[in-house]
């Protein structure tokens, strides 16, 4: 009797999971698209593990996004909602752009965080969401449906007012829900808006800011306003150090330096390198995050994006004990002072 | 000793002849083709950035025969470019100080080092001096965010979110005729809109000074489209303004059955706050909400209307504003019956009075009673005690100016839990108004044994929403009246849910409408004015 009772009780919640599925999902399977097959197995290494297996498998989204980069993704961001569902079920890279998005969404939403532990996710290019037991936040988060996440942030950093790192849809959906939305460059949203390195509050975490030249571009000296986010006590005092578009200009990153549990840098080329360390203006942490790949409105490399296979090449000479390239909805944990 | 100083000085002495032997060659070869002459050096340059173009400025050091200097820069590997700048008064910026020069790149963008070397008359060249710049493109551009354009709920304007480095937006939007304006630059925060057409689009692009040294600002690749706010209810409510409550036909039918559309799909939660929200919050939500336009329209349409009319001797206006709430309007005064709106404050500067059948919030507007007491203004009631003088919870007579008003006490809709809840109004509006008298019942229970202190024959009942138990009063017996015209009334109070759970629906109102037994039984919208006139309702 209790045998049948389980096996009714699993059925029903089997049944009760596949009615969850987001209808992207459900629709998939009326079309051919061979990213699927390269995701799924994706999805089943670890962004912790750079064993060949995933290495290849990332190489092969490095190939989908080329044909696809600059102006067809810019197109394909300006399409009615019916049409880019459409491409993204028929496109490999724009299938993983958003099955990225899904999963992150679905995650975000349902994920139970345990007193003393942080979630991360990697969404697109330097977008970051993160959770811990008492709230959620994004920084840089970009993705054509990015403003459905904003009922389940409590505050969005962005460090730079550009495309690809400043949503606005995104901002305008966290503003009328009376968020808070931290930059440099939106003047008329005080308190959450400054040009000078800057300290904030919210619920349980503490940001500070540094402001930055973007990517030592002496035009855009003060273009860039990195962030060291603390997440309090119930996240074993999680810190997170996003460094945006910044030339990683030691002398740049004075009010962020320290020990740091994550660092988010760009893409690990070089001169990345010069924040990491115990002196002035640099950071010491286990763990760096590299990220800002492929960004679909850049050319491919070497003409404007962080290709996958460059960012593998930097991966080992960043001077960090644990670099981890994610890659688009892949989720970290931080528990114990590990990053999992 | 002696001997080791002999070869000694013997081995310098030899070592003297070649030196010397060595500096001369040395010194002829130089020597050889003149003195080695530079040039005056450049003591200091810069680079303006600019959109595939760079300005480059000189400032030479003093040298009487300096002619000019060359610029050169990689274009791509090893391929040089190079451009000559003459130090002459075409290339001088007289404000600076200095020479200029700005070069023109097709193809090149981003960053690049251009060097620099003076050449004097007689072809001297100086040591060279080098300078970054950078050049903006597309690739720069392509990354630049518009600002956010937001369009009023008036549609009236355009504000655009303010920018670190922007310098104004470029916009235009569509016209009722489907037609867009001309893209003009605009360098205010807000733009005024002439005829903007609702559901079409503003298109905006913003323009960029990144660094105030640059020579070109930058404008957004892609313009930014932003939709304009529709509002059905606009198109709905002013076309039923055209239409008249003495005439229910198909269209005015179908106008009315849409408002109800409107209504049911408003929860009575978005009321409450539309009513609670600040001033500004409220008009928005007016304009972009269908039912809440008619709501607010109708108010604006009164106080304008209460204003600006002149009633004629022996006659009377009477104007519905919303739920039970009349106005009516004689040669002589001006006063309210169960007067409940979001902004119903703002009529007391020109209401008389007002009587408030009963303490409901759908009848019952506090500031507005305020606002009256606070004047010296009669509040009739039979629960506002802060007017003593005309508060009363039985049956009593009044008088004020012309008008005469006799009351009678009843329950709420025959709830047995609100018994002598209602007081109803019969008002006798004088001589000047042509004798008008009018009842007002508001949520009363309709019973004749309740109503028997106002009966008789009078020009105009409100009833209800002529519920068939309404009609209990209609007559010629005991406590009943016998009205030349009926109004029915109550009509979507957004308070409450959507007919069958607590609305007087239109739809409902309009089924019990030929069953009242009211040859002239009417129902008049929020705003609508109808005017007695020689025993007539027009």
């Amino acid at each position: 009797m209790f045998k049948y009772a389980l096996s009714i009780l699993l059925l029903a919640f089997c049944q009760l999971s596949s009615a969850q599925k987001r209808s992207f999902e459900k629709n998939q399977k009326n079309y051919v698209n061979v990213g699927v097959e390269t995701i799924k197995k994706l999805n089943k290494t670890s962004p912790l593990v750079l064993s060949e297996e995933r290495v290849s498998l990332l190489k092969t989204i490095d190939t989908y996004s080329d044909p696809y980069s600059d102006l067809p993704f810019k197109e394909y961001l300006k399409k009615s909602e019916d049409e880019a569902e459409e491409l993204e079920h028929k496109e490999p890279i724009l299938y993983a752009y958003r099955t990225a998005f899904e999963k992150v969404l679905k995650e975000v939403k349902h994920t139970k965080v345990k007193k003393g532990t942080a979630s991360v996710w990697m969404l697109y290019n330097m977008g970051f969401v993160i959770k811990t037991p008492s709230g959620c936040f994004g920084i840089d988060v970009d993705h054509r449906l990015a403003e459905q996440l904003a009922p389940y942030l409590d505050f969005l950093y962005i460090t730079h007012n550009h495309g690809d790192h400043a949503n606005l849809k995104l901002m305008a959906a966290m503003k009328h829900l009376n968020k808070p939305v931290i930059t440099n460059f939106d003047i008329d949203n005080a308190p959450y808006f400054s040009t000078v390195a800057t300290g904030y509050k919210i619920g349980n975490f503490t940001l500070q800011t540094d402001i930055s030249d973007h990517l030592r571009s002496p035009e855009l000296s003060n273009f860039v306003a990195v962030v060291r986010i603390d997440c309090g006590d119930d996240a074993d005092n999680f810190s997170i150090l996003h460094c945006g578009d910044s030339g990683f200009d030691p002398q740049r990153f004075k009010k962020v330096q320290g020990p740091v549990d994550v660092v988010v840098l760009r893409w690990g080329e070089a001169r990345e390198n010069e924040i990491l360390g115990a002196g002035d203006g640099q950071v010491q942490t286990n763990y760096a995050l590299l990220s800002h790949l492929i960004e679909m409105r850049h050319k491919p490399y070497p003409k404007g994006q962080a290709s996958i296979t460059q960012t593998l090449k930097h991966l080992p000479h960043v001077t960090c004990k644990n670099t981890i390239l994610p890659f688009w909805g892949e989720m970290l944990t931080w528990e114990n002072g590990e990053l999992k | 000793m002696s001997k080791i100083n002999y070869i000694l000085l013997w081995a310098f002495f030899q070592l003297f002849l070649i030196g010397c032997e060595n500096a001369d060659d040395l010194l002829n070869q130089h020597l050889k083709d003149g003195p080695l002459v530079y040039a005056g050096k450049i003591k200091e340059m810069d680079a303006q950035s600019g959109y595939y173009r760079v300005r480059v400025n000189l400032f030479p050091t003093t040298d009487a025969n300096r002619s000019h200097c060359v610029l050169t820069w990689n274009t791509q590997g090893d391929t040089k470019d190079s451009m000559r700048v003459d130090y002459n008064e075409t290339n001088f910026d007289a404000m600076m100080g200095g020479y200029f020069k700005i070069v023109e790149f097709a193809d090149l963008q981003g960053p690049l080092e251009i060097k620099a070397q003076n050449v004097d008359k007689f072809g001297n060249k100086s040591l060279v001096e080098s300078i970054s710049a950078n050049i903006y493109g597309t690739d720069y551009v392509s990354a630049l965010v518009n600002s956010p354009a937001k369009v009023s709920s008036k549609v009236d304007k355009v504000t655009f979110e303010e920018r670190v480095g922007a310098v104004g937006n470029i916009i235009s939007y569509e016209k009722i005729d489907g037609s867009f304006t001309p893209e003009v630059f605009v360098k205010d925060k807000n733009y005024l809109l002439v005829d903007a057409k609702r559901g079409g689009v503003v298109r905006t692009k913003t323009r960029f000074l990144i660094n105030e040294t640059d020579i070109d600002t930058l404008d957004v690749t892609a313009f930014l489209e932003t939709r304009i706010p529709t509002n059905d209810g606009i198109d709905v409510y002013e076309a039923l303004l055209q239409t008249s409550p003495f005439s229910l036909d198909n269209e005015r039918l179908a106008l009315l059955r849409q408002i109800e559309v409107f209504s049911d799909s408003f929860p009575k939660a978005s009321f409450g706050q539309y009513l609670k929200a600040a001033d500004e919050a409220s008009v928005d939500m007016e304009y972009t909400t269908p039912i809440l336009y008619a709501y607010g329209r109708a108010f604006d349409k009164l106080m304008d209307e209460v204003q600006d009319t002149e009633v004629a001797y022996g006659s009377v206006a009477v104007w519905l504003l919303y739920n039970m709430g009349y106005v009516v309007k004689t040669p002589s005064v001006t006063f309210g019956i169960d007067v409940d709106h979001r902004w119903a404050e703002k009529l007391e500067p020109y209401l008389d009075f007002i009587c408030v059948t009963h303490n409901h919030v759908d009848h019952a507007h506090v500031k507005l009673m305020d606002a009256m007491n606070k004047k010296g203004k009669p509040v009739l009631s039979n629960f506002y005690t802060k007017d003593a003088k005309y508060y009363s919870k039985d049956a009593k007579n009044f008088t004020i100016g012309n008008i005469k008003i006799r009351t009678d006490i009843t329950d709420h809709l025959r709830d047995p839990a609100l018994p002598k809840f209602v007081t109803v109004f019969r008002i006798e509006c004088g001589a000047d108004a042509g004798n008008f008298s009018m009842l007002h019942c508001g949520d009363s229970g309709f019973r004749p044994t309740e109503f028997t202190k106002v009966e008789g024959p009078l020009d105009l009942a409100v009833l209800r929403w002529g519920a068939p138990r309404e009609n209990d009063i209609l007559g010629t017996g005991s406590g009943q009246v016998e009205p030349k015209y009926a109004i029915l009334s109550h009509l979507i109070e957004l308070r409450h849910d959507p007919y069958p759970n607590g609305q007087a629906s239109i739809s409902q109102t309009l089924k019990h409408l030929p069953g009242v037994k009211c040859d002239n039984t009417i129902i008049p919208f929020w705003g609508e004015k109808m005017v007695w006139k020689n025993g007539q309702m027009q």
